[in-house]
């Protein structure tokens, strides 16, 4: 499995746009004051790169997103929670990729997020050993499948207008 | 629409509306739930939710002293209490978070469950 | 180039900057009985709950100095010295060298040497009365803090005096805890030892902390509250400790003019400020010295903000918290300054 220099800056340059986002994301105020409620805007990069790019070249834009964006969050215990979370949705999106038409990858990324939440309350339930997390579970899943129909639109406009090949 | 796609699709329908509607009736409960402890030296005796809880009396045994608490009307005060100085008594109904009821000789605390800090 | 180079490289380089961050601190919280109050105490920390454990031991030792009643305390043993030397430790010095302090700045209205008449109405067993005249005055004759001898670590006191540090200790006790969180490495942690409060830097997410502050015509409610960050807010008020007999009230607040619960003007005094210690004998001393000497206390000292009640249910703010200060309560609130 090679990756060349083109194929590596093509990454490198991808997961400095979802960083990018992810930090211009932070300084957002909170839509909504429950933890673990935002839009997740740097997820479009990740649901573009399920479209355009190898499964394992997605998940290292993932995996190097996740443990820098961590840092600069300032937060790194919350590595764990956003690391479960985004295998969960990659997994689970990467499995549907090839069910999807172009015109329905909101609804990949629908999914992508009802994963990504599922993952973080299994994470916070494992970490935090309580029950109140259950109550969580409702509003997580109902914000996530809005915010993840809104990333997956965009993420769709990016995949119509980048004239790439889809990955072999 | 292919068959795998309805598939997702459904999917995805159903925990959005589901989580939905599990969110607004769980709205309504979380709402009217008031949860007060009763802890007698760190160790929460009862928890009662004034919302639902039925007007009773509880009477609290401690090796120098008694108290008498009451639920009534969605309220929790320390009715009578077998100290001399009756300062939980006069204390009357509980109120806010940073004010618990408290007796001293019976190390009995009353509070809200959820208390923040002392804010 | 091939991912088996790529990525251990970038697991090796995110791990090394993940190590450098700092771990976030977690809630620690307990709850205690000691110095006949109810405490409470909150610390974000790193530590694994060492600095709660610590603080608890803290307090436990300091109960043990300065218990009037504990046999072998600081206190007790000045107490039935006989009018001998007495040695103590530095907590029980300082304290008396404060109380001395805030007593000549307060015109005598806090005295520490008046436990027998405080033992008189039975506030010290709970079973309270009211004395008799004569009991009073001749309890009176032996109360002058001014007698107690203070050299280094030696006190020593008149033989038929008595002294208890009830209006300090607790104030002392919130700054030794503050200090051991602060110490520890702590930048977050707020206490409550019986309502009276002190906090170390800001809420973990950095806001202020909101402290309430009791309605002394109803003490199961909030007048309003506080925003403070690194400070004390202690109250002394009449309704903390009081019993009622033939329709009138009495407190536990004594003025040594005539050994009757001091009624000066004043319901509830709050006192806020960077020392718990001097916060908690000024809420004392100010609450008797009532509303006008309070007032005059305030503008000539400064170096604390207040709130006062009075009788009448007027509130006074000091200028200087008085912004910090939301009033939630049906009495306007009056601004006081500096003439």
């Amino acid at each position: 499995m090679k990756l060349t220099t083109r194929r590596l800056t093509e990454l490198a340059l991808l997961t400095a746009a979802a960083l990018i986002i992810f930090v211009i994301e932070l300084r957002i105020p909170d839509l909504v004051p429950i933890p673990g409620v935002k839009l997740g805007l740097a997820n479009i990069i990740t649901v573009y790169a399920v479209f355009r790019y190898k499964p394992e070249e997605t998940a290292l834009i993932v995996l190097c997103r996740i443990l820098l964006g961590s840092m600069f969050a300032g937060r790194p215990s919350a590595i764990l929670y956003s690391a479960a979370g985004a295998a969960l949705c990659l997994i689970g999106m990467l499995a549907v990729r090839r069910f999807i038409p172009p015109k329905w990858i909101w609804l990949c990324s629908v999914l992508g997020a009802i994963f990504h939440n599922t993952g973080q309350i299994l994470a916070a339930m494992v970490l935090m050993k309580t029950a109140v997390i259950v109550s969580y579970i409702p509003v997580l899943l109902f914000t996530g499948c809005i915010a993840g129909a809104f990333t997956g639109l965009c993420a769709q406009m990016l995949v119509a207008r980048i004239d790439r090949k889809p990955p072999a | 629409m292919n068959k795998p796609l309805a598939a997702i699709a459904a999917f995805a329908g159903l925990v959005f509306l589901g989580s939905g509607a599990w969110m607004l009736a769980g709205h309504f409960r979380a709402q009217d739930a008031v949860l007060v402890e009763i802890v007698q030296d760190g160790k929460v005796l009862y928890t009662v939710d004034l919302a639902s809880e039925e007007d009773r009396s509880i009477r609290i045994e401690g090796a120098d002293s008694w108290n008498l608490v009451t639920v009534r009307g969605g309220e929790i005060f320390m009715e009578e209490a077998g100290c001399p100085d009756q300062t939980c008594v006069k204390m009357g109904v509980l109120r806010a978070e940073n004010l618990p009821i408290v007796c001293l000789p019976n190390k009995l605390v009353i509070r809200f469950a959820d208390s923040q800090e002392v804010s | 180039m091939s991912y088996r180079r790529i990525l251990p490289a970038a697991v090796l380089a995110a791990v090394c900057l993940t190590g450098c961050a700092k771990s976030e601190p977690q809630e620690y919280s307990t709850d205690l009985f000691a110095m006949d109050t109810y405490m409470q105490l909150k610390v974000w920390n790193t530590d694994d709950g060492a600095s709660l454990d610590a603080a608890a031991a803290r307090i436990a030792a300091l109960e043990n100095t300065f218990s009037v009643t504990i046999d072998g305390s600081d206190i007790a043993r000045v107490n039935h010295a006989a009018g001998a030397p007495t040695q103590v430790s530095e907590d029980t010095a300082l304290l008396i060298r404060k109380a001395q302090e805030i007593g000549d700045a307060s015109g005598g209205a806090l005295d520490i040497s008046l436990y027998p008449v405080l033992c008189a109405w039975g506030f010290t067993t709970g079973e309270m009365h009211v004395p008799e005249r004569s009991t009073l005055d001749a309890l009176l004759g032996q109360v002058d803090y001014t007698k107690i001898g203070l050299d280094g670590n030696t006190v020593t006191l008149p033989a038929d005096m008595e002294i208890d540090l009830g209006a300090l200790a607790k104030g002392y006790t919130s700054d030794e805890v503050i200090r051991i969180f602060r110490e520890s490495g702590a930048e977050s942690a707020i206490v409550s030892l019986g309502g009276n409060v002190q906090a170390l830097g800001s809420k973990p997410d950095g806001s202020k902390w909101k402290v309430g502050i009791v309605d002394p015509f109803s003490p199961s409610e909030n007048m309003g509250v506080v925003e403070i960050e690194n400070q004390a807010v202690i109250t002394s008020g009449n309704y903390e400790r009081y019993f009622e007999e033939n329709g009138q009230k009495y407190w536990h607040i004594l003025d040594k003019a005539d050994g009757e619960p001091a009624d000066n003007g004043l319901v509830s005094v709050t006192i806020i400020g960077d020392s718990g210690l001097q916060c908690d004998a000024l809420s004392t001393a100010l609450f008797v010295e009532g509303t006008q000497d309070a007032v005059a206390h305030w503008q000539r000292d400064g170096g604390f903000e207040m709130l006062l009640v009075t009788e009448d249910g007027r509130l006074l703010v000091t200028e200087g918290i008085a912004d910090a200060f939301t009033n939630r309560s049906a009495m306007p609130m009056e601004v006081i300054s500096h003439e």
